[in-house]
């Protein structure tokens, strides 16, 4: 989540030394083997299975295009293929509008309650996707949910169905704010303040200025985060599963997973298809977005930054404050307490005998020590292993003078073509077509290798920035002081990478242990994950168990968040105590406790 | 017209008071440079005049209109002030070509498109960027930029520029072109011009007349030349360059002549510039180092002061001494060729004249806040790097 590095076009090439090496070092070798192994093979693995009649590593399979040409001749395939454009660009679009104007409001002016909005979304960003579909299915329940009640009590009659395109529009767009709220701020806060005073001495408004200065320069940040965050509505899989099936309107992940794992025999040809279909609507975009900003990147040409007043925008900060107020409250307060308090009653809708009934059920359940051991051990191991091997791409990338330094990032690159479902997809081709690997299926390690995967491109973000803003003149300062290279790399370089590692590690251990992408397609019910149980739960009937289950991983999350706000704020008093900081120069704009925001 | 007047400003952040009681009329047509340490409330001053920062008190008038008066409720943006500024960053539009820039003060001003592109290309002409029209602005450097900012500070004819520390950014060669240019462009322009700087020769060069400013108020006002012959303060004299700086009493006045001695006793000292006082009063005697004089004990003048040399530098066709004046050091700069008996060892004994009228004599500061360490440095702006 570093700021500005949602650019989806892979980052340009380095300028080449004039006589350097160029011969690949071993680690560079085994790392690009590795990136392709990990990365490439899954997708290539995609198309592969699209013209097979059976799934790899089945046997009896020969070459057919009956399955493809089958599922593109099929209205019901583009029916969901022109629902999936629907709801990720509606969900979109009003998300970035509402994006931008939340980092705008924090970035630049003195509105109240502004300094909520970065915790908010961090907490939004760190709940999974599969709770917000599940609590607002219970939200708008009827006739129970909460929000159905209260409509019902206020004009007597509820219009809000939540199973339908609303709801899920609705609720994608709660959760897709947060995430390009994060995104966006960082470039809102770098953006030059003179660029606007420049347009205000000229003789232009404030609006004015926002529209035709600011907001064109922030273009390229801007729709970067707004085809990323396309990208990954394709792919949502989690709210159209809950809140659109039931209403009978499929996108294409849930039509892929409806063809893996709801028809007997699966259709492995037509889901891989489908699959394809959402690749290439991933490719096109990126051509689009390439085409559009060229290699232009805008942020680069920020000079000597000024002091920076917050603007005083007189009465229209209160229409910020209420849209914080509004957004917190349907983003996170109601589906929390929607959760807290579904989980305690006996029944879900009963709200007499409210109690800690299922608490207990939860707990006491076979399964559900096994889930929570095993999210735990997925989300911290492959946190890990995702943020090592960002790590280690982005070093490769930046240090190396050879020529393949770029393979490794270009594969991870590849990764972001095939967003949520599909890559599980992928994963299962890949790894069942591997006799060795194909041991693993249905363990837990086959869950733990594709969450490393699946969230290495998020690790590679978040750290590239960090250790391309670390300058080699301080390895270098540390061999001329005589250390050897090892010494240099070790006591310089990876310690200064070491806060990116772990801001990169707690971000994607939080993705990895609410994901229910890679486990609805790879885990088997004996080492199911937290998500998938409580989506289980849900799909039996079980409402106010699956919440229960819910809220205590929420209960480990924020255990985890406020642990980790409590680190950084020690470490920081303790660097605070050894170097007297003068807080005037601390540079502008900082916000404190986002993670994730390179400095 | 458009003189710019500032009555009694008052500034504060949070409680760090950066303006008190400040007063300043730039006249029509005058080009007036805020020169001061980092700090001092000079780019405060500047964007209070540009409506970009609030005062707390005071007044701000350009021309015959208020435009901003916190005691009446009166407080014009910066949109409506019809000033033309240049930043410290330039604060170039990325998205824009260099036409678009310079283009988008007369867009906001609904001037017709065969007029803006006649203005635009005259004003583009004049800096020497007509070439660069439809360059993004990106590309140029950092000279460029500068020429860029300038043009699209001026192409509406504002009634008044505003300069913050525009060069700042730029290698001591290119400085010295764009201070001419800037010049040119201010008389051109005819409007009034106010310029923000800390670099002391820079203002020398500019300006109609230098306002010296520390710790928010004015230290000095005068024309270059007052500035740099006759500064009033101990401040004034050291931030315009005077290298010595001594103490001395006041022994001896007549015909608007003052004499004093060092605080070693050596003297006495004639001068006629600066300050007069009564005997016995205590005052600063500031002395530029290329205009004392230095030389072996042999062939010493009648009033010269005895002194041991400490160190000798080469400073390019100058030799610059550092003599030892009863344990307080002055700095001589004396001409490699008139070096009288060769030049002087380190550790040798030499004599130091003060010629008359060679010297200031300048009250000492009522307070001295500590230096900071270290050149005065703005602090810079991390940059992002995407």
């Amino acid at each position: 989540m570093a700021a500005a590095t949602t650019d989806l076009r892979a980052p340009a090439g380095r300028r080449e030394i004039p006589g350097a090496r160029r011969r690949a070092s071993p680690g560079l070798i085994l790392l690009c083997l590795l990136s392709l192994g990990l990365f490439v093979w899954p997708v290539v693995m995609l198309a592969y299975g699209a013209f097979r009649t059976a799934p790899p590593g089945f046997g009896h399979a020969s070459w057919s295009a009956s399955g493809f040409t089958a599922t593109l001749s099929s209205g019901a395939v583009w029916v969901a293929f022109a629902h999936s454009l629907i709801l990720s660009g509606s969900t979109v679009v009003i998300a970035t509008a509402l994006a931008v104007y939340l980092a705008w409001t924090v970035a630049r002016t003195a509105t109240p309650l502004r300094q909520i909005v970065t915790p908010m979304a961090v907490l939004i960003f760190a709940i999974p996707p599969l709770f917000y579909a599940l609590s607002w299915a219970m939200l708008g329940e009827q006739p129970v949910g909460l929000v159905d009640k209260a409509l019902h009590a206020m004009f007597g009659v509820a219009p809000l169905n939540i199973q339908s395109w609303f709801g899920m529009i609705g609720v994608s767009v709660l959760g897709a704010t947060a995430a390009e709220y994060l995104l966006l701020l960082g470039p809102f806060l770098a953006l030059d303040p003179s660029f606007e005073e420049a347009s205000l001495v000229c003789g232009a408004s404030r609006l004015r200025s926002f529209f035709q200065i600011e907001l064109p320069a922030l273009a390229p940040s801007v729709l970067g985060v707004m085809i990323l965050g396309f990208v990954l509505g394709m792919g949502l899989l989690t709210v159209p599963l809950l809140l659109g099936e039931p209403a009978g309107i499929y996108v294409l992940p849930t039509a892929i997973y409806r063809d893996y794992q709801a028809v007997t025999p699966p259709d492995y040809a037509g889901a891989s298809t489908l699959a394809l279909l959402l690749v290439a609507m991933v490719l096109i975009l990126v051509a689009v977005q390439t085409r559009l900003l060229g290699r232009r990147s805008f942020t680069t040409v920020t000079g000597k930054s000024s002091r920076r007043e917050r603007l005083d925008i007189g009465p229209w900060k209160w229409l910020g404050t209420a849209v914080i107020v509004i957004y917190g409250l349907l983003a996170l307060v109601l589906p929390l307490g929607q959760f807290v308090l579904g989980s305690l009653e006996s029944y879900f809708g009963v709200y007499s005998h409210l109690s800690l009934n299922n608490y207990s059920t939860v707990l006491h359940a076979p399964g559900t020590s096994q889930a929570f051991e095993t999210t735990l051990l997925v989300a911290v191991v492959a946190g890990f292993g995702a943020s090592a091997l960002g790590v280690w791409v982005a070093l490769a990338a930046q240090r190396s003078t050879s020529r393949l330094r770029r393979l490794p990032d270009l594969s991870v690159w590849v990764l972001w073509a095939v967003p949520g479902i599909t890559l599980s997809l992928g994963l299962i081709w890949a790894y069942l077509s591997v006799p060795g690997l194909r041991s693993l299926y249905a363990t837990q390690w086959i869950v733990l290798l594709a969450l490393i995967v699946g969230t290495t491109p998020i690790a590679s973000r978040a750290v590239t920035g960090p250790i391309g803003q670390i300058s080699r003149d301080l390895e270098e300062a540390a061999r001329t002081a005589g250390a050897s290279g090892l010494r240099a790399t070790t006591g310089i370089l990876l310690r200064l990478i070491l806060p990116a590692f772990v801001v990169s590690w707690f971000i994607t251990g939080i993705v990895s242990s609410g994901n229910l992408d890679i486990p609805i397609l790879l885990a088997s019910p004996n080492n199911q994950t937290v998500p998938l149980l409580a989506y289980n739960q849900f799909n039996d009937g079980s409402l106010a168990q699956a919440a229960a289950t819910f809220c205590l991983l929420i209960g480990i999350v924020a255990a985890a968040l406020v642990l980790a706000v409590v680190i950084r704020f020690a470490l920081r008093l303790r660097a605070a105590g050894r170097t007297p900081v003068l807080p005037a120069l601390r540079p502008p704009g900082h916000v404190p406790g986002l993670p994730g925001r390179s400095r | 017209m458009s003189a710019v007047e500032l009555v009694g400003l008052r500034k504060s952040y949070a409680d760090v008071t950066v303006l008190d009681d400040f007063s300043l009329r730039a006249n029509q047509g005058e080009l007036v440079t805020l020169l001061g340490p980092s700090g001092c409330g000079k780019t405060t001053t500047l964007r209070c005049i540009a409506g970009l920062e609030r005062a707390e008190r005071g007044e701000i008038r350009i021309g015959e209109r208020l435009v901003a008066c916190p005691e009446r409720r009166v407080f014009l943006p910066a949109n409506r002030r019809d000033i033309g500024m240049v930043f410290q960053s330039y604060a170039l539009w990325p998205h824009m070509t260099v036409f678009a820039n310079v283009a988008y003060p007369l867009r906001v001003r609904r001037r017709d498109r065969r007029e803006r592109q006649r203005e635009v290309m005259e004003i583009l002409a004049m800096v020497d960027m007509d070439t660069y029209a439809q360059r993004p602005v990106t590309e140029l450097s950092g000279g460029q930029q500068q020429r860029v900012a300038l043009a699209r500070a001026m192409v509406a004819r504002p009634a008044v520029l505003l300069f913050d520390e525009p060069l700042s950014n730029l290698d001591a060669k290119l400085r010295r072109e764009m201070r001419r240019e800037i010049r040119d462009a201010h008389d051109k322009s005819g409007g009034t011009s106010i310029y923000v700087t800390h670099d002391q020769e820079e203002a020398i060069a500019l300006s109609d007349r230098v306002v010296v400013i520390r710790g928010g108020k004015i230290q000095q006002t005068g024309t270059p030349k007052e500035i740099y012959t006759k500064p009033a303060t101990r401040f004034v004299a050291d931030f315009i360059g005077f290298e010595n700086l001594l103490t001395a009493t006041v022994t001896e006045a007549r015909d608007g002549s003052t004499a004093v001695k060092l605080r070693s006793g050596a003297g006495p000292v004639w001068t006629s510039k600066g300050i007069t006082r009564a005997p016995g009063t205590e005052v600063v005697l500031a002395a530029r180092a290329d205009d004392l004089k230095i030389g072996s004990p042999v062939e010493a003048p009648p009033a010269a002061i005895p002194a041991v040399i400490r160190s000798r530098t080469y400073a390019g066709g100058r030799v610059e001494y550092v003599a030892e004046v009863g344990g307080t050091p002055v700095v001589v700069r004396a001409p490699e060729a008139e070096a009288a008996g060769g030049l002087l060892d380190a550790g040798s004994d030499a004599w130091v004249l003060f010629p008359d009228d060679a010297a200031v004599l300048v009250d000492d500061d009522a307070e001295r806040p500590p230096q900071p360490a270290g050149p005065a440095v703005e602090p810079v702006a991390v940059r992002e790097a995407t």
